[in-house]
């Protein structure tokens, strides 16, 4: 089998390098940008994530290989194949990052990603440590059952996470209007991290936007509508270990004291679902606002969330296509009223 | 596992956050009552702020919601965070923080 190595090693010196200029941007433009207890969290979280990585990635190339020997196809290293292996590992990554973000069992990992109230390029490698124990690499089996090469499938998740290195700033306003069109970008990405209801749980991209547009979770980035960033419930400290697992200590303890018929819910139910409703999804949280707002009925209509307590579906697209034409930023006020 | 890199990488993530504080990055301030209730709404979901009382430092506020229910906003980093204020504890901090 041959034997690639991993882009990504070779990229750690220009993480380096471009968070360093970004931190001097900031300091000449805008010093709350970063924080360095921040930075150091963030930077601490994703140096544990590569070193637990390097543990499991055996593992999970073991069972790469294993699944790999089931193949449909006999797929040589051909240049046309790299292209199409990376089209569809990218794929692989929205349905990855869509459940990432919709099931709780994947996002107890994933949240660690989310955790920090920056988005700097230091946002960008902060990672996730329990990736391996949510199964998130099930979500990758298929592009070795249909024939993928496990090494070439490796490499081009390695360039994957390159490229989503850059977009994690707010250094770039907008890329040109074609590359906007087809790219995941800075502006997308703002979006994905932010946690204005608006905003909650869309843009699920890691290269290409174009999944996003083509399977209605698309939301563009507004200048009314500046994104703030983070968690619903911000974690406020600065653990490396409670951002690492704090999630998972919520749904042990869920499990813990859920009547039996809700346990699963807990774990595998969205973010913030409840078997009483007391407590908010990303729906209930965009019903409540669009409500406070008066976003007119067809588009609240079609919102189609916060409606009980199951998980609902995902707006269509011309839902947030109308959202965008009714900007409801925070109303300016005086000190009290 | 690539030692070098571990220990490469270890000494990037040090050498980046002492810059960042060399660099006297980060640093927050409430400016305004508004600031403080924008906040609020932002952190709680459905929470609709009415008042607000900044600390004399600006680091942090009380702000009251309709519901009349407290959020005490406090500093974090470069940001801010909201927490749930027990029912009367907001009105004993209030009147020697207003600023």
């Amino acid at each position: 089998m041959t034997d690639l190595p991993n882009p990504v090693d070779f990229a750690v010196p220009g993480f380096i390098a471009l968070v360093l200029v970004e931190m001097l941007i900031a300091r000449a433009k805008d010093r709350r940008r970063y924080c360095p207890k921040d930075t150091l969290t963030s930077l601490m979280l994703g140096f544990g994530s590569s070193i637990v990585g390097a543990v499991t990635l055996g593992a999970v190339y073991a069972m790469a290989v294993w699944v790999w020997g089931f193949r449909l196809l006999d797929i040589p290293y051909a240049w046309w194949v790299w292209i199409a292996c990376f089209v569809l590992d990218d794929l692989a990554y929205y349905v990855f990052h869509r459940s990432a973000h919709r099931v709780r069992w994947f996002w107890a990992s994933h949240v660690i990603h989310h955790s920090s109230q920056h988005y700097n390029l230091s946002t960008a490698l902060r990672q996730t440590w329990t990736g391996f124990f949510s199964l998130a690499f099930l979500f990758r089996l298929p592009l070795f059952l249909i024939g993928f090469p496990p090494a070439m499938v490796f490499f081009c998740g390695g360039l994957n996470l390159i490229y989503q290195f850059w977009i994690h700033t707010e250094v770039i306003g907008r890329c040109p209007r074609w590359f906007e069109a087809a790219m995941n970008t800075p502006s997308h990405h703002r979006v994905h991290h932010a946690t204005n209801p608006r905003y909650l749980d869309r843009n699920y991209a890691g290269v290409f936007i174009v999944w996003d547009k083509m399977f209605g979770s698309f939301t563009p980035e507004l200048d009314e509508d500046r994104p703030r960033y983070g968690l619903v419930k911000n974690l406020g400290r600065f653990s490396v270990f409670w951002a690492a697992f704090h999630e998972w200590v919520g749904i042990a303890k869920d499990l813990a004291t859920a009547p039996w018929r809700a346990k699963l819910g807990y774990a595998f139910g969205p973010p913030g679902w409840s078997h009483d409703g007391s407590r908010d999804t990303s729906e209930t949280i965009r019903e409540k606002w669009a409500g406070r707002n008066q976003i007119p009925l067809p588009e609240r209509e079609g919102l189609g969330v916060g409606i009980g307590r199951r998980p609902s579906k995902t707006p269509p697209p011309h839902v947030f296509a109308a959202l965008a034409t009714h900007p409801q930023p925070l109303p300016k006020r005086e000190g009290s009223r | 596992m690539n030692w070098t890199l571990l220990a490469g990488s270890l000494a990037g993530v040090l050498g980046l956050a002492l810059i960042a504080k060399l660099l006297g990055l980060g640093g927050a301030e409430l400016a305004s009552e508004e600031e403080a209730m924008r906040i609020a709404e932002a952190e709680r979901p459905g929470f609709v702020a009415v008042s607000a009382v900044l600390a004399e430092d600006g680091q942090s506020a009380i702000v009251a919601g309709e519901n009349g229910d407290q959020l005490r906003i406090r500093r974090h980093g470069a940001q801010f965070v909201a927490a749930p204020l027990p029912k009367g504890e907001g009105d004993s901090r209030r009147e020697p923080r207003a600023g």
